[in-house]
């Protein structure tokens, strides 16, 4: 959709409500506006969509499940009735629970108590009012990704958007994986992470146990965040970071070794 | 649920081992900082000591035999060689062998509220309002109260009895939890998420509109304003009270009996230790003001 919203409705007359929420899917240039505007709109927006939605049942539209004749399910595990693909090999583990709208590809293991296809938590913060943003996207678990157990993966808020869980990829126990979130090829996220929303992890990457990736960045190929950090940049491919908020790890272990001497923070600096 | 219907002696529960110094009755367990009518504490320190004597709500104490004399006249007082000891001990006692906490009832499900089959409900004391949506593998334990259309993610826990210890003396005394949960109108629980039940009776306390995301864990006694919004993976230490209209960032943890502000925004990984003004801006392990945080963060990057 290269033309704007207003423009888009006017000029193709097109009012039907599928069509504007793709086109409103694709909120990203409206940033630019206050915060307040922006809140406003997308809250409505989401809020008459969501009626729309819930009265016009789109479970009734969504495809019948395809599971294959390989794939273990555990008899504990919860798949939803429809809308849910899952590939051949692929294990899904006791307790785990698999929403709409998830694809899972072959090989894939699905530990324990997992949640696939949850709800982002994308809210509008309206005064007296807090919307919750929508959910009509969806979740892809690459081949040969693994899920850990208690592990919670988001799936894409605008239509046709998807959560994507690289080839590969190893994601922890407990580890939170937001809505439109990417992760790369062979990327390992160890247990306790958090991944916030619309956060693209590239090819290799690492991130630490109990490390938190803030909304929306960049994190390269072969990067390294160590454990406990809090990432609010974005990661240049390969570098190391580690720290509350995380910098460069060389210039963060300066200034612990720092601390540790009993030396003030400035002295560590200037030395 | 677990109104506190009568009033104890505090003969009725002198221990084996206590000595009754002035009697007194009370018509709640707590701590000195809970805000409960006619309680009864237990005092260790000399600072514990101080703050009772400004404090009108306590009306009987468990204290050690060198505070003993340092009580106000109008309270009960209960001298034990290990006050808290004996405090969990009596309030164990209490939930065991009396009404003091309330009587279980048969869950009450309203017909309109939506439960996946896979979810589980205690069967005594839970009630459950109109509309209300429990997804699959969720648990709802006793003394949980939905109000209309709250929403619970899969995999959730409601009301899990939170097993405070108490370390002393190299053995760890376990409590029973006789509180609640109560989730007011419009919450809403996603997936994987922990709330405790109140320990000492009470409820622990989410508001109208308030959000959980994934993973968030809300201790014991903990009181959640409206319309908050808490990102995944944060944790509320029990008897900590949130105002309204509060962000608790992801992977943020408030600590134990602090006090978020109205409009308070807690950034991401931020580690709450103390109170947080209304409308604060706090970042930082340990959290300190926003701005300072990140000019800090500046000078070092």
């Amino acid at each position: 959709m290269s033309t704007t919203f207003g423009q888009s409705v006017t000029s193709d007359g097109d009012y039907s409500i599928t069509r504007i929420a793709g086109m409103m899917g694709n909120h990203k240039r409206f940033y630019s506006m206050s915060k307040t505007v922006y809140n406003l709109m997308m809250g409505f927006y989401s809020w008459f969509l969501g009626i729309y939605v819930e009265h016009s049942s789109p479970r009734g539209r969504l495809p019948r499940n395809m599971i294959s004749q390989s794939a273990i399910l555990d008899i504990t595990a919860h798949i939803a009735e429809r809308g849910v693909v899952v590939g051949e090999r692929s294990f899904v583990g006791p307790r785990a629970v698999i929403l709409e709208n998830s694809v899972i590809e072959n090989d894939v293991i699905i530990g324990p108590g997992a949640i696939i296809g949850g709800k982002g938590f994308n809210c509008y913060r309206l005064p007296l009012l807090t919307i919750p943003g929508l959910s009509l996207g969806w979740v892809r678990i690459s081949n040969g990704a693994r899920i850990g157990c208690k592990a919670c993966v988001d799936k894409g808020t605008r239509r046709g958007a998807e959560t994507r869980i690289g080839k590969n990829c190893i994601v922890g126990d407990g580890v939170h994986v937001g809505h439109d979130v990417f992760l790369g090829e062979e990327s390992v996220i160890e247990p306790g992470a958090m991944i916030a929303g619309h956060v693209v992890v590239g090819k290799q990457a690492f991130i630490g146990k109990n490390a938190t990736i803030s909304n929306s960045l960049k994190i390269g190929d072969t990067a390294r965040v160590a454990a406990g950090s809090v990432v609010t940049k974005e990661v240049a491919p390969g570098s190391i970071l580690s720290g509350n908020f995380a910098i460069d790890m060389k210039k963060h272990m300066g200034q612990y070794e720092s601390v540790a001497k009993g030396e003030s923070i400035e002295r560590g600096n200037q030395t | 649920v677990n109104q506190l219907r009568e009033e104890i002696r505090l003969s009725t529960v002198a221990l084996a081992g206590t000595e009754l110094l002035r009697e007194g009755s009370f018509g709640s367990l707590g701590y000195l900082s809970d805000k409960r009518a006619q309680k009864l504490v237990f005092i260790e320190t000399e600072d514990m000591a101080n703050k009772i004597t400004q404090d009108d709500t306590v009306s009987c104490a468990i204290v050690g035999s060198a505070l003993a004399d340092r009580m106000p006249p109008a309270i009960g007082v209960l001298v034990s060689s290990n006050p808290s000891a004996t405090f969990f001990e009596v309030h164990n006692k209490l939930a065991a062998e009396s009404h003091f906490y309330g009587d279980p009832f048969k869950s009450l499900i309203d017909p309109t509220a939506n439960i996946h089959k896979s979810a589980s409900i205690a069967e005594n004391s839970v009630r459950i309002g109109r509309h209300c949506r429990i997804e699959a593998n969720a648990v709802v334990g006793e003394g949980s109260v939905l109000e209309e259309a709250v929403s619970i993610g899969p995999g959730s826990v409601i009301g899990c009895g939170s097993r405070v210890c108490l370390r002393k003396d190299r053995i760890a005394h376990e409590l029973t939890s006789t509180g609640g949960v109560l989730l007011r109108v419009h919450s809403e629980i996603r997936a994987n998420c922990c709330v405790s039940r109140a320990v000492l009776g009470g409820d622990t306390i989410l508001g109208e509109y308030t959000m959980l995301d994934n993973l968030v864990s809300v201790g014991e006694s903990a009181k959640v304003g409206r319309r908050c919004l808490l990102a995944a993976n944060c944790a509320i230490g029990s008897h900590t009270h949130v105002g309204d209209d509060v962000w608790i960032g992801p992977s943020a943890v408030l600590m134990e009996n602090i006090t978020v502000g109205h409009k308070a925004f807690v950034t991401i990984g931020s580690v709450v230790v103390g109170d947080v003004a209304e409308g604060q801006k706090v970042t930082g392990n340990f959290a300190v003001d926003h701005q300072k945080f990140v000019d800090f963060i500046k000078r070092i990057r």
